[in-house]
Protein backbone atom coordinates (compact mmCIF):
# COMPACT_ATOMS: atom_id res chain seq x y z
CA UNK A 1 0.00 0.00 0.00
CA UNK A 2 1.38 3.48 -0.96
CA UNK A 3 0.17 6.67 0.83
CA UNK A 4 1.42 9.77 -0.76
CA UNK A 5 1.55 12.94 1.61
CA UNK A 6 2.79 16.10 0.58
CA UNK A 7 4.22 18.32 4.03
CA UNK A 8 2.67 21.91 4.52
CA UNK A 9 4.69 24.46 5.68
CA UNK A 10 2.22 26.07 8.10
CA UNK A 11 3.33 29.63 10.33
CA UNK A 12 2.00 29.99 13.72
CA UNK A 13 -0.63 32.81 13.55
CA UNK A 14 -2.79 34.02 16.75
CA UNK A 15 -5.73 31.68 16.07
CA UNK A 16 -3.61 29.09 14.88
CA UNK A 17 -1.45 28.23 11.76
CA UNK A 18 -1.12 29.46 8.38
CA UNK A 19 0.51 27.47 5.40
CA UNK A 20 3.30 29.13 4.13
CA UNK A 21 2.02 29.03 0.89
CA UNK A 22 -0.79 31.66 1.98
CA UNK A 23 -0.74 35.25 -0.02
CA UNK A 24 -1.77 36.41 3.47
CA UNK A 25 2.15 36.44 4.19
CA UNK A 26 2.98 38.62 0.94
CA UNK A 27 1.36 41.06 2.49
CA UNK A 28 3.14 44.47 4.43
CA UNK A 29 2.18 43.37 8.19
CA UNK A 30 -0.11 47.04 8.02
CA UNK A 31 -2.04 45.89 5.85
CA UNK A 32 -3.82 43.10 8.18
CA UNK A 33 -3.73 45.57 11.03
CA UNK A 34 -5.53 48.13 8.36
CA UNK A 35 -8.10 44.99 7.03
CA UNK A 36 -9.45 44.35 10.65
CA UNK A 37 -9.19 48.44 11.41
CA UNK A 38 -11.27 49.17 7.98
CA UNK A 39 -13.12 46.14 6.97
CA UNK A 40 -14.72 45.51 10.69
CA UNK A 41 -16.34 49.10 9.83
CA UNK A 42 -18.07 48.15 7.11
CA UNK A 43 -21.23 46.04 8.84
CA UNK A 44 -21.38 48.94 11.60
CA UNK A 45 -22.34 51.05 8.79
CA UNK A 46 -24.53 48.83 6.40
CA UNK A 47 -28.32 48.49 7.93
CA UNK A 48 -29.73 45.79 5.31
CA UNK A 49 -29.42 41.81 6.44
CA UNK A 50 -28.62 40.90 2.67
CA UNK A 51 -26.12 43.34 2.10
CA UNK A 52 -24.48 42.08 5.49
CA UNK A 53 -24.90 38.16 3.73
CA UNK A 54 -23.63 39.45 0.61
CA UNK A 55 -19.88 40.63 3.06
CA UNK A 56 -19.82 37.25 5.06
CA UNK A 57 -19.88 35.14 1.83
CA UNK A 58 -16.94 37.50 0.26
CA UNK A 59 -15.47 37.04 3.78
CA UNK A 60 -15.02 33.12 3.44
CA UNK A 61 -13.98 33.46 -0.22
CA UNK A 62 -11.07 35.26 1.19
CA UNK A 63 -10.60 32.44 3.92
CA UNK A 64 -10.55 29.93 0.70
CA UNK A 65 -8.35 32.41 -0.88
CA UNK A 66 -6.07 33.53 2.13
CA UNK A 67 -5.73 29.26 2.42
CA UNK A 68 -6.95 30.01 5.85
CA UNK A 69 -8.17 26.25 7.00
CA UNK A 70 -12.10 26.29 6.86
CA UNK A 71 -12.12 24.55 9.98
CA UNK A 72 -11.55 27.29 12.32
CA UNK A 73 -14.52 28.49 11.48
CA UNK A 74 -16.31 24.99 13.05
CA UNK A 75 -15.01 26.07 16.18
CA UNK A 76 -16.86 29.41 16.37
CA UNK A 77 -20.33 27.97 15.14
CA UNK A 78 -21.55 27.32 18.69
CA UNK A 79 -20.36 31.02 19.60
CA UNK A 80 -22.18 32.47 16.30
CA UNK A 81 -25.58 30.33 16.96
CA UNK A 82 -25.32 31.02 20.76
CA UNK A 83 -25.20 34.90 19.95
CA UNK A 84 -28.21 34.09 17.39
CA UNK A 85 -30.34 33.16 20.46
CA UNK A 86 -29.39 35.72 22.56
CA UNK A 87 -30.43 37.98 20.25
CA UNK A 88 -33.34 36.27 18.88
CA UNK A 89 -34.53 35.75 22.71
CA UNK A 90 -33.30 39.73 23.46
CA UNK A 91 -35.57 41.33 20.75
CA UNK A 92 -38.06 39.43 19.87
CA UNK A 93 -39.44 39.16 23.77
CA UNK A 94 -37.42 41.54 25.55
CA UNK A 95 -37.26 44.83 22.51
CA UNK A 96 -39.58 46.29 23.75
CA UNK A 97 -42.57 48.26 22.28
CA UNK A 98 -43.21 52.02 20.79
CA UNK A 99 -46.63 53.26 19.40
CA UNK A 100 -46.86 52.16 15.52
CA UNK A 101 -44.53 48.92 15.67
CA UNK A 102 -46.57 46.49 13.99
CA UNK A 103 -47.75 43.63 16.52
CA UNK A 104 -47.54 40.02 15.43
CA UNK A 105 -48.37 38.28 18.28
CA UNK A 106 -49.40 38.88 22.36
CA UNK A 107 -48.31 36.15 24.70
CA UNK A 108 -49.12 37.80 28.12
CA UNK A 109 -47.86 40.79 28.36
CA UNK A 110 -45.34 40.23 25.78
CA UNK A 111 -45.67 42.02 22.47
CA UNK A 112 -44.33 40.16 19.44
CA UNK A 113 -43.82 43.18 16.68
CA UNK A 114 -42.56 42.84 13.49
CA UNK A 115 -39.65 45.54 13.99
CA UNK A 116 -38.22 43.81 17.00
CA UNK A 117 -37.95 40.42 14.60
CA UNK A 118 -36.29 43.19 11.92
CA UNK A 119 -33.91 44.00 14.50
CA UNK A 120 -33.01 40.37 15.11
CA UNK A 121 -31.85 39.80 11.45
CA UNK A 122 -30.22 43.30 11.19
CA UNK A 123 -28.33 42.66 14.12
CA UNK A 124 -27.61 39.37 13.69
CA UNK A 125 -26.22 39.62 10.20
CA UNK A 126 -23.90 42.42 11.07
CA UNK A 127 -22.66 40.85 14.21
CA UNK A 128 -22.10 37.86 11.43
CA UNK A 129 -20.38 39.86 9.04
CA UNK A 130 -17.84 41.28 11.86
CA UNK A 131 -17.16 37.84 13.49
CA UNK A 132 -15.74 36.07 10.49
CA UNK A 133 -13.61 39.86 9.61
CA UNK A 134 -12.35 39.03 13.25
CA UNK A 135 -11.48 35.31 12.78
CA UNK A 136 -9.82 36.09 9.68
CA UNK A 137 -7.64 38.68 11.19
CA UNK A 138 -6.60 36.46 13.98
CA UNK A 139 -6.18 33.57 11.83
CA UNK A 140 -3.93 35.40 9.42
CA UNK A 141 -2.04 37.44 11.74
CA UNK A 142 0.83 36.98 14.37
CA UNK A 143 1.66 38.87 17.70
CA UNK A 144 4.94 40.30 15.23
CA UNK A 145 2.38 41.43 12.48
CA UNK A 146 0.56 43.35 14.99
CA UNK A 147 3.21 45.47 16.51
CA UNK A 148 4.70 45.87 13.16
CA UNK A 149 1.66 47.76 12.12
CA UNK A 150 1.53 49.87 15.02
CA UNK A 151 5.34 50.54 14.69
CA UNK A 152 5.11 51.10 10.72
CA UNK A 153 2.00 53.88 11.91
CA UNK A 154 4.84 55.53 14.23
CA UNK A 155 2.96 55.57 16.89
CA UNK A 156 4.92 55.72 20.28
CA UNK A 157 6.66 52.44 21.15
CA UNK A 158 5.57 52.51 24.42
CA UNK A 159 2.69 52.03 22.69
CA UNK A 160 3.81 48.76 20.41
CA UNK A 161 5.70 47.41 23.14
CA UNK A 162 2.89 47.35 25.87
CA UNK A 163 0.76 45.45 22.98
CA UNK A 164 3.28 43.04 22.99
CA UNK A 165 4.00 42.66 26.64
CA UNK A 166 0.15 41.71 26.76
CA UNK A 167 0.61 39.17 23.94
CA UNK A 168 3.41 37.84 25.87
CA UNK A 169 1.77 37.86 29.28
CA UNK A 170 -1.33 35.71 27.66
CA UNK A 171 1.16 33.15 27.07
CA UNK A 172 2.94 33.33 30.64
CA UNK A 173 -0.48 33.34 32.27
CA UNK A 174 -1.56 30.36 30.35
CA UNK A 175 1.73 28.38 31.19
CA UNK A 176 1.47 29.37 34.86
CA UNK A 177 -2.08 28.20 34.68
CA UNK A 178 -1.19 25.10 33.44
CA UNK A 179 1.64 24.69 35.91
CA UNK A 180 -1.22 25.25 38.81
CA UNK A 181 -3.51 22.46 37.52
CA UNK A 182 -1.01 19.87 37.19
CA UNK A 183 0.26 20.92 40.79
CA UNK A 184 -2.88 20.72 42.25
CA UNK A 185 -4.48 17.71 40.30
CA UNK A 186 -1.04 16.36 41.33
CA UNK A 187 -2.54 16.40 44.90
CA UNK A 188 -6.08 15.68 44.00
CA UNK A 189 -7.82 18.40 43.32
CA UNK A 190 -9.21 18.18 40.12
CA UNK A 191 -12.09 20.77 39.26
CA UNK A 192 -12.81 19.27 35.77
CA UNK A 193 -14.71 16.28 37.38
CA UNK A 194 -16.65 19.08 40.03
CA UNK A 195 -20.44 20.49 39.77
CA UNK A 196 -20.48 24.01 38.24
CA UNK A 197 -20.97 25.53 41.66
CA UNK A 198 -18.00 23.66 42.80
CA UNK A 199 -16.12 24.48 40.01
CA UNK A 200 -16.63 28.40 40.66
CA UNK A 201 -16.24 27.69 44.96
CA UNK A 202 -12.61 25.92 43.82
CA UNK A 203 -11.48 28.47 41.55
CA UNK A 204 -9.82 30.59 43.92
CA UNK A 205 -7.38 27.78 44.57
CA UNK A 206 -6.19 28.71 40.68
CA UNK A 207 -6.35 32.41 41.02
CA UNK A 208 -4.67 32.91 44.34
CA UNK A 209 -1.12 30.99 42.68
CA UNK A 210 -1.98 32.67 39.56
CA UNK A 211 -1.80 36.09 41.03
CA UNK A 212 1.11 35.50 43.00
CA UNK A 213 2.73 34.06 40.16
CA UNK A 214 1.28 37.38 37.37
CA UNK A 215 3.19 39.59 40.07
CA UNK A 216 6.44 37.63 40.10
CA UNK A 217 6.35 37.78 36.66
CA UNK A 218 6.45 41.92 36.37
CA UNK A 219 9.29 41.89 38.79
CA UNK A 220 11.34 39.36 36.52
CA UNK A 221 9.73 41.03 33.29
CA UNK A 222 10.86 44.60 34.51
CA UNK A 223 14.42 43.12 35.45
CA UNK A 224 14.98 42.03 32.02
CA UNK A 225 13.83 45.38 30.26
CA UNK A 226 16.30 47.33 31.93
CA UNK A 227 18.65 45.11 31.84
CA UNK A 228 18.47 44.93 27.95
CA UNK A 229 18.68 49.15 28.25
CA UNK A 230 14.69 49.83 27.85
CA UNK A 231 13.51 52.88 28.96
CA UNK A 232 10.05 53.60 28.97
CA UNK A 233 10.86 57.32 29.09
CA UNK A 234 12.43 57.64 25.63
CA UNK A 235 15.18 59.64 27.32
CA UNK A 236 18.27 58.19 26.39
CA UNK A 237 19.19 60.80 23.72
CA UNK A 238 19.07 59.01 20.52
CA UNK A 239 16.49 57.27 18.15
CA UNK A 240 15.42 53.46 19.21
CA UNK A 241 15.93 52.07 16.08
CA UNK A 242 13.27 50.15 14.78
CA UNK A 243 15.07 46.91 12.86
CA UNK A 244 11.53 44.71 12.55
CA UNK A 245 10.27 47.61 10.90
CA UNK A 246 12.76 47.97 8.53
CA UNK A 247 12.76 44.55 7.41
CA UNK A 248 8.87 45.17 5.65
CA UNK A 249 8.82 47.52 2.82
CA UNK A 250 5.28 48.84 1.32
CA UNK A 251 5.16 47.48 -1.71
CA UNK A 252 2.58 48.31 -4.95
CA UNK A 253 0.21 45.31 -3.68
CA UNK A 254 -0.14 46.77 -0.26
CA UNK A 255 -0.77 49.88 -1.79
CA UNK A 256 -3.81 48.46 -4.19
CA UNK A 257 -5.13 46.32 -1.18
CA UNK A 258 -5.42 49.76 1.01
CA UNK A 259 -7.30 51.49 -1.81
CA UNK A 260 -9.18 48.78 -2.96
CA UNK A 261 -10.43 48.58 1.04
CA UNK A 262 -10.56 52.65 1.39
CA UNK A 263 -12.43 52.72 -1.66
CA UNK A 264 -15.23 50.16 -0.63
CA UNK A 265 -15.25 51.87 2.62
CA UNK A 266 -16.08 55.24 0.90
CA UNK A 267 -18.67 53.59 -1.21
CA UNK A 268 -20.48 52.37 1.39
CA UNK A 269 -20.40 55.79 3.20
CA UNK A 270 -21.74 56.91 0.04
CA UNK A 271 -24.41 54.52 -0.43
CA UNK A 272 -25.77 54.92 3.25
CA UNK A 273 -25.95 58.92 3.46
CA UNK A 274 -26.23 59.97 -0.09
CA UNK A 275 -28.79 57.30 -1.85
CA UNK A 276 -32.11 54.96 -0.79
CA UNK A 277 -30.02 51.84 -1.92
CA UNK A 278 -29.02 51.43 1.98
CA UNK A 279 -32.07 51.75 3.96
CA UNK A 280 -34.22 49.04 5.34
CA UNK A 281 -36.94 50.04 3.55
CA UNK A 282 -35.00 49.31 0.08
CA UNK A 283 -34.09 45.37 1.74
CA UNK A 284 -34.95 42.57 -0.04
CA UNK A 285 -34.64 40.67 2.81
CA UNK A 286 -36.98 42.32 5.18
CA UNK A 287 -39.52 42.47 2.31
CA UNK A 288 -39.77 38.42 2.03
CA UNK A 289 -39.57 38.60 5.53
CA UNK A 290 -41.89 41.00 6.09
CA UNK A 291 -44.56 38.69 3.85
CA UNK A 292 -43.85 35.94 5.75
CA UNK A 293 -45.34 37.50 8.97
CA UNK A 294 -47.92 38.86 6.76
CA UNK A 295 -46.94 42.70 7.87
CA UNK A 296 -47.84 45.53 5.66
CA UNK A 297 -44.93 48.52 6.08
CA UNK B 1 44.77 41.17 31.07
CA UNK B 2 44.78 45.07 31.98
CA UNK B 3 45.79 46.34 35.14
CA UNK B 4 42.95 48.42 35.61
CA UNK B 5 39.56 46.25 37.26
CA UNK B 6 36.71 46.53 34.93
CA UNK B 7 34.90 46.17 38.35
CA UNK B 8 35.57 47.34 41.44
CA UNK B 9 33.52 46.23 44.84
CA UNK B 10 34.78 48.54 47.95
CA UNK B 11 32.79 47.72 51.50
CA UNK B 12 29.59 46.72 49.49
CA UNK B 13 26.57 46.05 52.43
CA UNK B 14 23.41 45.39 50.95
CA UNK B 15 20.11 44.61 53.39
CA UNK B 16 16.96 44.24 51.30
CA UNK B 17 14.02 46.41 52.66
CA UNK B 18 11.87 44.76 55.57
CA UNK B 19 14.56 41.83 56.00
CA UNK B 20 16.94 41.70 59.27
CA UNK B 21 19.85 40.21 58.08
CA UNK B 22 22.60 42.01 55.44
CA UNK B 23 22.53 39.72 52.08
CA UNK B 24 26.16 41.03 51.38
CA UNK B 25 28.81 41.88 53.67
CA UNK B 26 31.55 44.12 53.39
CA UNK B 27 32.33 42.97 49.83
CA UNK B 28 35.65 43.76 48.33
CA UNK B 29 36.35 42.48 44.80
CA UNK B 30 38.53 42.99 41.77
CA UNK B 31 37.83 41.82 38.34
CA UNK B 32 39.85 42.71 35.28
CA UNK B 33 38.84 42.64 31.68
CA UNK B 34 38.79 39.32 30.45
CA UNK B 35 38.80 37.31 33.48
CA UNK B 36 36.39 34.32 33.51
CA UNK B 37 34.89 34.29 37.20
CA UNK B 38 33.07 31.52 38.42
CA UNK B 39 30.97 32.34 41.66
CA UNK B 40 30.10 29.66 43.90
CA UNK B 41 27.86 29.06 47.44
CA UNK B 42 24.72 27.16 48.94
CA UNK B 43 21.58 29.19 47.98
CA UNK B 44 20.21 32.17 49.84
CA UNK B 45 24.08 32.93 50.21
CA UNK B 46 24.31 36.29 48.52
CA UNK B 47 25.62 34.70 44.71
CA UNK B 48 22.23 36.60 42.50
CA UNK B 49 22.24 39.67 45.04
CA UNK B 50 25.76 40.15 44.03
CA UNK B 51 25.51 39.56 40.48
CA UNK B 52 22.67 42.44 40.85
CA UNK B 53 24.78 44.41 42.45
CA UNK B 54 27.19 44.42 39.20
CA UNK B 55 24.63 45.33 36.35
CA UNK B 56 22.84 47.84 38.98
CA UNK B 57 19.53 46.05 39.54
CA UNK B 58 20.92 46.72 42.75
CA UNK B 59 20.35 48.92 44.14
CA UNK B 60 18.20 50.92 41.23
CA UNK B 61 15.51 48.43 40.96
CA UNK B 62 15.31 46.95 44.25
CA UNK B 63 14.58 49.00 47.37
CA UNK B 64 16.86 48.27 50.24
CA UNK B 65 19.84 49.77 52.20
CA UNK B 66 23.56 50.16 50.44
CA UNK B 67 26.63 50.68 51.86
CA UNK B 68 29.72 50.60 50.03
CA UNK B 69 30.93 51.27 45.92
CA UNK B 70 30.49 49.63 42.69
CA UNK B 71 32.34 50.88 39.85
CA UNK B 72 31.26 49.02 36.92
CA UNK B 73 33.07 49.82 33.53
CA UNK B 74 33.66 53.36 35.25
CA UNK B 75 30.34 53.94 36.25
CA UNK B 76 29.34 54.01 40.10
CA UNK B 77 25.55 51.73 40.03
CA UNK B 78 24.48 54.52 42.62
CA UNK B 79 24.34 57.31 39.51
CA UNK B 80 23.60 55.30 36.48
CA UNK B 81 20.71 53.72 35.75
CA UNK B 82 20.51 49.81 35.19
CA UNK B 83 19.59 50.95 31.31
CA UNK B 84 22.88 52.62 31.09
CA UNK B 85 24.80 49.91 32.56
CA UNK B 86 23.42 47.59 30.20
CA UNK B 87 25.72 49.21 27.59
CA UNK B 88 28.58 47.89 29.51
CA UNK B 89 27.33 44.84 31.72
CA UNK B 90 24.66 41.65 30.16
CA UNK B 91 22.83 40.02 32.54
CA UNK B 92 21.48 36.44 31.57
CA UNK B 93 18.39 35.29 34.43
CA UNK B 94 18.33 31.80 35.65
CA UNK B 95 15.13 31.87 33.92
CA UNK B 96 14.88 31.91 30.28
CA UNK B 97 11.05 31.93 30.07
CA UNK B 98 10.53 35.01 32.61
CA UNK B 99 13.31 37.16 30.31
CA UNK B 100 11.84 36.94 26.85
CA UNK B 101 10.23 40.08 25.78
CA UNK B 102 8.77 39.71 22.52
CA UNK B 103 7.33 36.81 20.23
CA UNK B 104 9.90 35.95 17.91
CA UNK B 105 13.54 34.86 18.42
CA UNK B 106 14.68 37.67 16.10
CA UNK B 107 12.98 40.43 17.82
CA UNK B 108 13.94 39.03 20.65
CA UNK B 109 18.11 39.53 20.09
CA UNK B 110 17.43 42.86 18.07
CA UNK B 111 15.28 44.27 21.03
CA UNK B 112 18.48 45.38 23.18
CA UNK B 113 20.29 46.30 19.97
CA UNK B 114 17.35 48.50 18.96
CA UNK B 115 17.80 50.39 22.82
CA UNK B 116 21.29 50.97 21.84
CA UNK B 117 20.25 52.24 18.56
CA UNK B 118 22.43 50.53 16.44
CA UNK B 119 22.07 50.99 12.58
CA UNK B 120 19.63 48.61 10.61
CA UNK B 121 22.97 46.88 9.35
CA UNK B 122 25.08 46.32 12.39
CA UNK B 123 21.37 44.68 13.71
CA UNK B 124 21.40 42.44 11.11
CA UNK B 125 25.14 41.65 11.40
CA UNK B 126 25.46 41.23 15.54
CA UNK B 127 21.75 38.85 15.51
CA UNK B 128 23.69 36.26 12.87
CA UNK B 129 27.16 36.91 15.06
CA UNK B 130 24.99 35.99 17.89
CA UNK B 131 23.24 32.77 16.76
CA UNK B 132 26.46 31.31 15.62
CA UNK B 133 27.98 32.13 18.51
CA UNK B 134 25.55 30.37 20.85
CA UNK B 135 25.19 27.81 17.99
CA UNK B 136 21.40 28.55 16.71
CA UNK B 137 20.61 28.25 13.32
CA UNK B 138 18.74 30.83 11.16
CA UNK B 139 15.39 28.82 10.76
CA UNK B 140 14.97 29.90 14.22
CA UNK B 141 14.77 33.68 13.14
CA UNK B 142 10.99 33.84 12.62
CA UNK B 143 9.97 31.04 16.17
CA UNK B 144 8.16 32.51 19.19
CA UNK B 145 10.95 31.82 21.79
CA UNK B 146 8.97 29.94 24.65
CA UNK B 147 8.37 27.02 21.97
CA UNK B 148 11.84 26.12 21.96
CA UNK B 149 13.43 23.87 24.09
CA UNK B 150 14.73 24.93 27.23
CA UNK B 151 18.27 24.64 26.63
CA UNK B 152 17.74 26.64 23.00
CA UNK B 153 15.61 28.84 25.02
CA UNK B 154 18.56 29.43 27.47
CA UNK B 155 21.14 30.16 24.46
CA UNK B 156 18.39 32.63 22.38
CA UNK B 157 18.91 34.48 26.20
CA UNK B 158 22.82 34.62 25.78
CA UNK B 159 22.47 35.53 22.00
CA UNK B 160 19.97 38.58 22.72
CA UNK B 161 22.18 39.84 25.57
CA UNK B 162 25.53 39.05 23.67
CA UNK B 163 24.74 40.75 20.87
CA UNK B 164 24.48 44.08 22.55
CA UNK B 165 28.90 42.89 22.93
CA UNK B 166 28.97 44.04 26.66
CA UNK B 167 32.23 44.36 28.19
CA UNK B 168 30.86 41.95 31.06
CA UNK B 169 28.43 39.33 31.04
CA UNK B 170 27.06 37.85 34.20
CA UNK B 171 25.22 34.43 33.91
CA UNK B 172 23.49 33.92 36.91
CA UNK B 173 22.83 30.30 37.27
CA UNK B 174 21.95 29.84 33.78
CA UNK B 175 21.77 26.13 33.90
CA UNK B 176 19.51 25.16 36.86
CA UNK B 177 16.51 25.18 35.31
CA UNK B 178 17.41 22.87 32.13
CA UNK B 179 17.69 18.63 31.33
CA UNK B 180 21.26 17.55 31.34
CA UNK B 181 21.04 18.46 27.46
CA UNK B 182 20.16 21.43 27.95
CA UNK B 183 22.74 22.13 30.64
CA UNK B 184 25.31 20.76 27.87
CA UNK B 185 24.15 23.34 25.29
CA UNK B 186 24.39 26.33 27.38
CA UNK B 187 27.99 24.86 28.66
CA UNK B 188 29.41 24.42 25.47
CA UNK B 189 28.14 27.86 24.56
CA UNK B 190 30.16 29.35 27.88
CA UNK B 191 33.31 27.46 26.24
CA UNK B 192 32.42 29.18 22.85
CA UNK B 193 32.42 32.36 24.51
CA UNK B 194 35.60 31.94 26.80
CA UNK B 195 37.32 30.82 23.40
CA UNK B 196 36.16 33.49 21.04
CA UNK B 197 34.54 36.31 22.88
CA UNK B 198 36.69 38.67 24.12
CA UNK B 199 35.38 40.10 27.68
CA UNK B 200 34.70 39.64 30.82
CA UNK B 201 32.44 36.46 32.61
CA UNK B 202 31.23 36.01 35.43
CA UNK B 203 29.03 32.97 36.11
CA UNK B 204 27.21 31.68 39.12
CA UNK B 205 26.94 28.03 39.03
CA UNK B 206 26.27 24.99 40.99
CA UNK B 207 28.25 22.44 38.59
CA UNK B 208 31.41 22.76 39.41
CA UNK B 209 32.75 19.93 37.62
CA UNK B 210 32.28 21.70 34.39
CA UNK B 211 32.86 25.55 35.50
CA UNK B 212 36.24 24.77 37.07
CA UNK B 213 38.37 24.11 33.98
CA UNK B 214 36.57 27.23 32.29
CA UNK B 215 37.64 29.95 35.30
CA UNK B 216 40.07 31.48 35.63
CA UNK B 217 38.98 32.72 39.52
CA UNK B 218 36.35 31.02 41.72
CA UNK B 219 35.16 33.10 44.44
CA UNK B 220 33.05 31.49 47.39
CA UNK B 221 30.41 33.30 48.98
CA UNK B 222 28.55 32.21 52.38
CA UNK B 223 26.10 33.83 54.36
CA UNK B 224 26.78 37.04 52.41
CA UNK B 225 30.72 37.38 52.68
CA UNK B 226 33.27 36.38 49.96
CA UNK B 227 34.95 33.43 52.00
CA UNK B 228 37.43 32.45 49.29
CA UNK B 229 38.56 33.94 46.05
CA UNK B 230 41.42 31.52 44.02
CA UNK B 231 42.35 30.41 41.02
CA UNK B 232 40.46 27.00 41.05
CA UNK B 233 43.59 24.79 41.47
CA UNK B 234 43.81 26.52 45.10
CA UNK B 235 40.50 26.75 45.27
CA UNK B 236 39.81 23.01 45.67
CA UNK B 237 42.77 22.55 47.84
CA UNK B 238 40.76 22.51 50.35
CA UNK B 239 38.21 19.95 49.97
CA UNK B 240 37.17 19.99 53.91
CA UNK B 241 36.42 23.88 53.85
CA UNK B 242 34.48 23.66 50.45
CA UNK B 243 32.28 20.81 51.93
CA UNK B 244 31.72 22.94 55.49
CA UNK B 245 30.16 25.44 53.36
CA UNK B 246 27.84 23.35 51.25
CA UNK B 247 29.89 23.47 48.50
CA UNK B 248 30.03 20.36 47.03
CA UNK B 249 33.14 19.37 44.64
CA UNK B 250 33.01 16.65 41.96
CA UNK B 251 33.12 12.88 43.50
CA UNK B 252 36.57 12.42 41.92
CA UNK B 253 37.92 15.80 43.45
CA UNK B 254 37.12 14.19 46.68
CA UNK B 255 38.34 11.03 45.90
CA UNK B 256 41.63 12.42 44.81
CA UNK B 257 41.38 14.00 47.88
CA UNK B 258 41.15 11.31 50.00
CA UNK B 259 44.11 9.56 48.11
CA UNK B 260 46.10 12.91 49.13
CA UNK B 261 45.27 12.67 52.65
CA UNK B 262 46.44 9.17 52.68
CA UNK B 263 49.56 9.87 51.50
CA UNK B 264 48.76 7.87 48.12
CA UNK B 265 48.72 11.19 45.92
CA UNK B 266 50.86 14.30 46.50
CA UNK B 267 49.72 16.49 43.44
CA UNK B 268 47.33 19.26 43.04
CA UNK B 269 43.65 18.52 42.55
CA UNK B 270 42.43 17.94 39.57
CA UNK B 271 39.94 19.62 37.64
CA UNK B 272 39.00 17.57 34.27
CA UNK B 273 38.63 14.04 34.26
CA UNK B 274 41.58 13.64 32.11
CA UNK B 275 43.70 15.02 34.96
CA UNK B 276 41.67 13.31 37.31
CA UNK B 277 42.59 9.56 35.64
CA UNK B 278 46.43 10.55 35.51
CA UNK B 279 46.12 11.25 39.16
CA UNK B 280 44.63 8.36 39.81
CA UNK B 281 47.40 6.34 38.15
CA UNK B 282 50.35 8.45 39.56
CA UNK B 283 49.05 7.39 42.74
CA UNK B 284 48.87 3.24 41.24
CA UNK B 285 52.47 3.82 40.50
CA UNK B 286 53.31 5.13 43.39
CA UNK B 287 52.07 2.46 45.64
CA UNK B 288 53.63 -0.76 43.62
CA UNK B 289 57.20 0.91 42.88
Amino acid sequence: MSTSSKVVKMRRTLLGYLPLESPMHKFHPLIKTFFLLIVSAYPLLIDPPEWNLIGAIVMIIIFVIARVPLRILKYYTAIMLNIFWIIFIAYTFFGGYMPGYHVITKIGPIIISWENIMMVFVIYLRMFFAILVIIFFLSVARERDVIVGIRALKLPYVIAYTVGLAFRSIGLSIIDFNTIREAEKARALDIKALPLAQKIKKFGMYIVPLVALALRRTDEVSNALESRGFKFTGVRGYKRTDYIVSKYKFQAKDYVAVIVMISILTLILYLKYFTPYMSLHNSILLKILSRFFEVKT
Amino acid sequence: MSNKPIIKITNLWWKYEGRKNWALKNINLEIYPGEFIAIVGPNESGKTTLAMSMNGLIPNNYKGFMKGDVIVAGMDTKKYSTGDISKKVGFVFSDPESQFLTMTVEEEIAFGLENLGLPVEEIEKRIKWAMKITGLSEEFLEKPPYELSGGQKQRVAIAAVIAMKPEVLILDEPTSMLDPIGKTEVLNVLKELKRSYNATIIVIEHRLEDIAPLANRMILIYNGEILKDAPPKEFFDDIDFLLKHYVFPPEAMVYIDKLRKFGIYEGSIPLTFDESVKAVRESIRGITK
